[in-house]
């Protein structure tokens, strides 16, 4: 039988790009793989592929592949559905409040003066964050009017149009840690807790990953805030706050080399699994 | 076969059959390369991070 075609988009090759490849090896599904950043190809003249999975560390590279193959009509994961909401933070609290998934207090402001109003009205401290970006970087925690314009001066030194969208958010005192869940299509299939003596619980940023358990709540909020940017295979940041669990954020192109041991679900065969449904390959061919 | 490639940042050890787009290698003097051409073979230095990178 002819296999459908998968291409495999990716740039920098990191541990969880090789762990998916090696799952789909070991699925013996062929693969051809694209390295994103030499590709020059007119739009209609993109190598054809059934279904691509994407796996970009650049999230403008990874948006622009995305499209180009949507429009040769390939199947992406994830589509440029979930890449635009989930790489924007406002795109994504907007999607996820129109589907009623709990989210810290978040709102916007384009002046100073409307930034600190915000402030006033959600409570010391909050935290500002870049509408885009990754890894914790450029969030800060604010605890009064002066260190919120100093950072407005920054960013709007900085240029550039986005800096003068002011993104903030109600600061939630969590316990010393957050939870990431991994959904896969219409599983959460495991989670971590990641704790750190930092307030910004990421361990990009060293915070040390432990097994969480996946209770009805998390399944719940977890499947509900992926389907609310568009599905498909992204990792859910979650806040235990006072009032119960809510979500941060959503990322689409996930990173799991710390998760897999910690959790002991083998996930990038979950997400290989997930590609080879939708090729259309049996599961007993795994 | 392993071989040593020299680079503007030292020298590597590797199999140039071996290596992939994308692949990071680290020279003997600690810099991180990305092989960003198989065919001829090119190595650039790898940033740590750029603005839009992310998960």
């Amino acid at each position: 039988m002819t296999q459908p075609g998968l291409a495999f988009v990716h740039d920098r090759l990191r541990p969880e790009e090789e762990l998916l490849l090696a799952a789909l090896a070991q699925r013996d599904v062929s693969v051809q793989r694209v390295y994103a950043p030499q590709l020059a190809v007119s739009v209609d003249a993109l190598p054809a592929a059934d279904v691509v999975i994407n796996r970009c560390l650049s999230q403008s590279r990874s948006l622009a592949i995305t499209l180009l193959y949507e429009a040769a009509g390939s199947l992406v994961v994830n589509s440029s559905e979930v890449l635009r909401t989930c790489g924007d933070k406002l795109a994504t609290n907007a999607a996820l409040a129109r589907a009623g998934v709990p989210a810290p207090r978040t709102g916007v402001a384009f002046t100073a003066s409307g930034a600190l109003e915000l402030c006033e009205q959600f409570g010391w401290p909050v935290v500002m964050k870049p509408i885009t970006g990754s890894w914790g970087r450029m969030v800060s925690r604010l605890s009064d009017p002066d260190a919120v314009m100093a950072v407005i001066e920054h960013r709007e030194t900085l240029g550039g149009p986005q800096h003068k969208i002011h993104y903030i958010q109600e600061y939630v005192a969590k316990p010393g840690r957050d939870i990431r869940s991994f959904v896969v299509g219409d599983s959460v299939i495991c989670a971590i807790y990641r704790t750190s003596e930092d307030w910004i619980t990421n361990t990009a940023r060293g915070a040390v990953a432990s097994n969480c358990p996946v209770t009805p709540q998390l399944e719940a909020i977890s499947l509900a805030a992926a389907r609310a940017v568009g599905g498909g295979m992204v990792a859910v940041d979650v806040v235990e706050s006072p009032s119960g669990l809510q979500v941060i954020e959503v990322n689409h192109t996930m990173e799991f080399r710390n998760s897999i041991t910690t959790t002991g679900v083998d996930i990038p065969d979950r997400m290989a699994g997930y590609v080879c449904d939708r090729l259309g390959i049996p599961a007993s061919t795994a | 076969m392993i071989q040593t490639i020299e680079t503007p940042w030292g020298q590597v050890e590797a199999d140039p059959t071996d290596l992939q787009l994308g692949e990071l290698v680290t020279t003997d003097e600690g810099s991180e390369l990305e092989v960003i051409s198989l065919d001829p073979l090119t190595l650039d230095l790898a940033p740590e991070v750029d603005e839009d990178w992310g998960e």
